[in-house]
């Protein structure tokens, strides 16, 4: 797909293309049979991908533990019991990877697109040093919302 | 039929495996282009490679480009399969010597496609 390049992404650009890896990857209904998440259960993972050149800004993933080990499951067709933090790690990774390889690609070019960087830990908003987030978006999901948001450098 | 496949994502290795071994190719990983390398070295030699752009340490580009330098692998057929999605990121891939680009996300429909194109679908598959 090869559009004309855009100034910054919007709300509908991160919908479309959410929509489109949520289809391709046959995510959704993912964690429908999967046993309630404990409610002290506080431990979120967080995903990221930057781009730098033309266009400077990050683009991320967040959700509930929970929620990314039924995507990991969806992602690689095992059970939960099968999945250790590794594989939640590499999916969730992939997942900010191939959401942010497509809104670079929505950019104006030439863009260098980093490798993935995945934290799990206490559910803390996701926010970067001089950056304005510009888009967010929700995905529901049986154990929790999956949060996807694009972030712009305000320069400086 | 032999496929290679390149990406530094388990899970995406697994989605490929999932689609070309449906078809009956017989497949092998490799985590980065350097570890590729060593896989083609080794033998046996794939008849194509499903290879990611964005990787550790040899990235996808760098592994095409050092497939192309060596004449004896001039057979195996390169397929990029990428989140890179710019037109530039495209040509370079293509002017390289990558055969077929294919986006991510796909369907695995887009991958059998290709591959119909490439004429790389082992016999009884179908398109």
């Amino acid at each position: 797909m090869i559009e004309e390049a855009i100034d910054n992404p919007t709300v509908e650009d991160l919908e479309a293309i959410t929509r489109d890896v949520w289809e391709s990857l046959q995510l959704d209904g993912a964690g429908e049979d999967s046993p309630p998440s404990s409610s002290t259960s506080t431990e979120s993972v967080t995903a990221s991908v930057s781009v730098s050149g033309d266009w400077n800004g990050h683009i991320a993933v967040q959700c509930p533990h929970a929620t990314a080990q039924d995507l990991t499951s969806a992602m690689l067709g095992m059970g939960l019991d099968e999945i250790a933090t590794e594989d939640v790690v590499d999916a969730v990774g992939e997942l900010v990877n191939i959401i942010g390889g497509n809104v670079k690609g929505l950019l104006s070019s030439p863009n260098q697109l980093s490798l993935p960087q995945v934290v799990i830990g206490p559910a803390e908003g996701t926010h970067w040093p001089k950056t304005d987030e510009i888009c967010h978006i929700e995905v529901p999901a049986a154990r929790g919302p999956v949060a996807i948001s694009v972030w712009s450098s305000t320069g400086g | 039929m032999h496929a290679l496949i390149v990406d530094d994502s388990r899970a995406m290795r697994s989605i490929v495996r999932k689609i070309v071994t449906g078809l009956g190719f017989t497949t092998e990983e490799a985590g980065d282009g350097a570890e590729a390398l060593a896989a083609i070295e080794l033998g046996p030699t794939p008849d194509i490679c499903l290879i990611d752009w964005n990787m550790p340490v040899m990235n996808g580009l760098e592994l095409v480009t050092a497939v192309r330098s060596r004449p004896e692998w001039r057979n195996i057929t390169l397929m990029m399969v990428t989140t890179e999605s710019e037109h530039g990121q495209i040509v370079r891939a293509l002017a390289a010597g990558a055969h077929e680009y294919v986006i991510k996300p796909f369907t695995p429909d887009a991958i059998v496609d290709k591959l119909a194109l490439l004429g790389l679908l082992p016999e009884g598959a179908s398109a």
